[in-house]
C-alpha cells in the first residue's frame, strides 16, 4: 500500500497522461492502468475539458441566417463583378486620363518645337543680315561719306602716271645694277 | 460483448472515411452536389470553430461562407482526400488569423479597442436575445472562458481551443498548424497546467453548466 502511494502519479504526470499516455514511462502508464486514484484523477480533469467542449458547443448562438454554399457563391460572384466593374471603370479613367496628358504633352511640344523653329529662322536672318554688314565694312571700312570725299572709286590712274610716281625696280636701272653682288660704282 | 462493440464502431468510421474520401474526390472532379454534401456536413463545425474565435455571429457567418468558397475554389490542390477536414480547419484556421490582422489595422486607425468590440457584441446579443437567466449563463460562460484564454500564449490558446472545443486530434492540430507533434503536445501540457489552476471556470463547469 505504501509502496503504491509513493509510486502514484505527480499533477504533472496526470496532465501529460491527458495530453498523450504514450508519453508517460511504461511503468507509469503500468502504475495508471491498475491505480484507480491516479485514473480517477486523469479521468475528472478529461470530463472538466470534455464538458467545456460540450458547453462550448451548446452556448454557440445558432446562424441568424441559413447558411447556404449557393448564397455564398452567388455573394461571392457579386463581389467578383463589383470588382469587375470597380476594375474597368478604373482602367477607363486611367486610360482616359493618360490619353488626354498624352494629348496635353504632344501639343505643348508641338508647340515648343514650331517656337523654336520660327526661334531659328529669325537668327539666322539676324545673323545673314550681320554678315552682309560685316562683309560690307570690311571691304570699305570707311563710311560712304569718307568714300565720296575721297573719290576713290572714281579716281582712274594709268599705268604711266603710277609708274611715274612709284617707278618700278626693273626700269630704275642704276638702282638695279647697285643691288648686284659684284658690282661697284664709281 | 464490450470487443464486437468498438469492432462495430471502428467499421462505421471506416465506411464514414471512405464515403468522405469518396466525395472529396468527386467534388475535385468538379461535381458541385458532392461539394455542397461536404458544406451540409462541416459547415456546423466550422461555424463553431469560427465563433469561439471571434464570438460574433455575423463574423462567424460571414467567414464561413468565405472558407467554404476557398476551399471549393482550392480543393482540386489537396492532395490527401481522406484529410479533408484537417485541409478545411487550415484554411479556417488561416481565414481567423487574416480576419484579426485586418481587426487589428483597423483598431489602430479607429483607435477602439477589441475587447470594446467583444464587449459590445455580448451587450447587443443580449439586447436581441429574449430569455435572459440563459443568456446571463451563456455570457457568465464565454467571459469566464475568455478570461482564461487570456492567460494563455497565442501558440497555447490556439492548440488548447483546437483540441478540446474543435475536437481535433493532436496530428491533425500539427497539420493545421504547421507545428510539429512534439511541439502542439508541450504548448497543449501548458494550456492544462493553466486550465487546472484557473479555478472559477473548472468550478461553473462542475455547477453551473451541469444544471443548465
Amino acid at each position: 500500500m505504501n509502496t503504491e502511494k509513493n509510486h502514484h502519479l505527480s499533477e504533472d504526470q496526470i496532465i501529460r497522461a491527458v495530453v498523450d499516455e504514450s508519453e508517460l514511462s511504461v511503468s507509469d502508464r503500468q502504475h495508471l492502468g491498475h491505480c484507480n486514484l491516479c485514473r480517477a484523477q486523469k479521468t475528472h480533469l478529461e470530463q472538466n475539458l470534455a464538458r467545456l467542449g460540450q458547453a462550448a458547443s451548446q452556448f454557440v448562438p445558432l446562424p441568424r441566417k441559413r447558411l447556404n454554399l449557393k448564397a455564398s457563391e452567388t455573394s461571392h460572384s457579386i463581389q467578383w463583378s463589383w470588382n469587375w466593374k470597380t476594375a474597368l471603370g478604373t482602367a477607363l479613367a486611367a486610360a482616359v486620363l493618360f490619353i488626354f496628358m498624352w494629348w496635353a504633352s504632344q501639343g505643348e511640344e508641338m508647340f515648343e518645337n514650331s517656337g523654336r523653329e520660327n526661334l531659328i529662322a529669325n537668327d539666322d536672318m539676324a545673323s545673314e543680315s550681320l554678315m552682309t554688314e560685316v562683309d560690307i565694312l570690311s571691304e570699305n571700312a570707311l563710311p560712304q561719306e569718307y568714300m565720296d570725299i575721297a573719290a576713290e572709286t572714281e579716281s582712274e590712274f594709268n599705268e604711266e602716271f603710277i609708274n611715274f610716281i612709284a617707278p618700278l625696280i626693273e626700269d630704275d636701272s642704276l638702282t638695279f645694277i647697285s643691288g648686284k653682288k659684284g658690282v661697284q660704282l664709281c | 460483448m464490450l470487443q464486437p462493440d468498438i469492432e462495430k464502431s471502428q467499421e462505421q468510421d471506416a465506411s464514414r472515411d471512405t464515403q468522405l474520401a469518396l466525395l472529396v474526390v468527386k467534388a475535385q472532379q468538379g461535381n458541385g452536389t458532392a461539394f455542397e454534401q461536404l458544406f451540409d456536413r462541416f459547415h456546423k463545425e466550422v461555424y463553431r470553430m469560427v465563433f469561439y474565435r471571434t464570438r460574433s455571429q455575423q463574423d462567424a457567418e460571414d467567414l464561413t461562407q468565405e472558407i467554404f468558397i476557398r476551399a471549393y475554389k482550392k480543393i482540386s490542390s489537396l492532395k490527401e482526400a481522406d484529410r479533408f477536414r484537417t485541409w478545411l480547419f487550415s484554411i479556417a484556421y488561416n481565414r481567423v488569423r487574416d480576419f484579426y490582422r485586418k481587426k487589428r489595422i483597423q483598431n489602430f486607425f479607429s483607435l477602439s479597442d477589441l475587447d470594446e468590440d467583444a464587449l459590445e457584441r455580448y451587450s447587443s446579443h443580449d439586447r436581441e436575445n429574449p430569455v435572459p437567466i440563459q443568456n446571463l449563463i451563456k455570457q457568465d460562460f464565454w467571459k469566464q472562458v475568455e478570461k482564461f484564454l487570456e492567460r494563455l500564449s497565442k501558440m497555447e490558446k490556439e492548440v488548447f481551443l483546437l483540441r478540446f472545443l474543435d475536437q481535433l486530434m493532436i496530428a491533425e492540430i500539427s497539420r493545421v498548424l504547421k507545428q510539429s507533434e512534439s511541439s502542439v503536445k508541450t504548448h497543449l501540457y501548458r494550456a492544462l497546467v493553466k486550465f487546472k489552476k484557473a479555478s472559477s471556470i473548472v468550478e461553473l463547469l462542475q455547477e453551473e453548466i451541469r444544471e443548465y
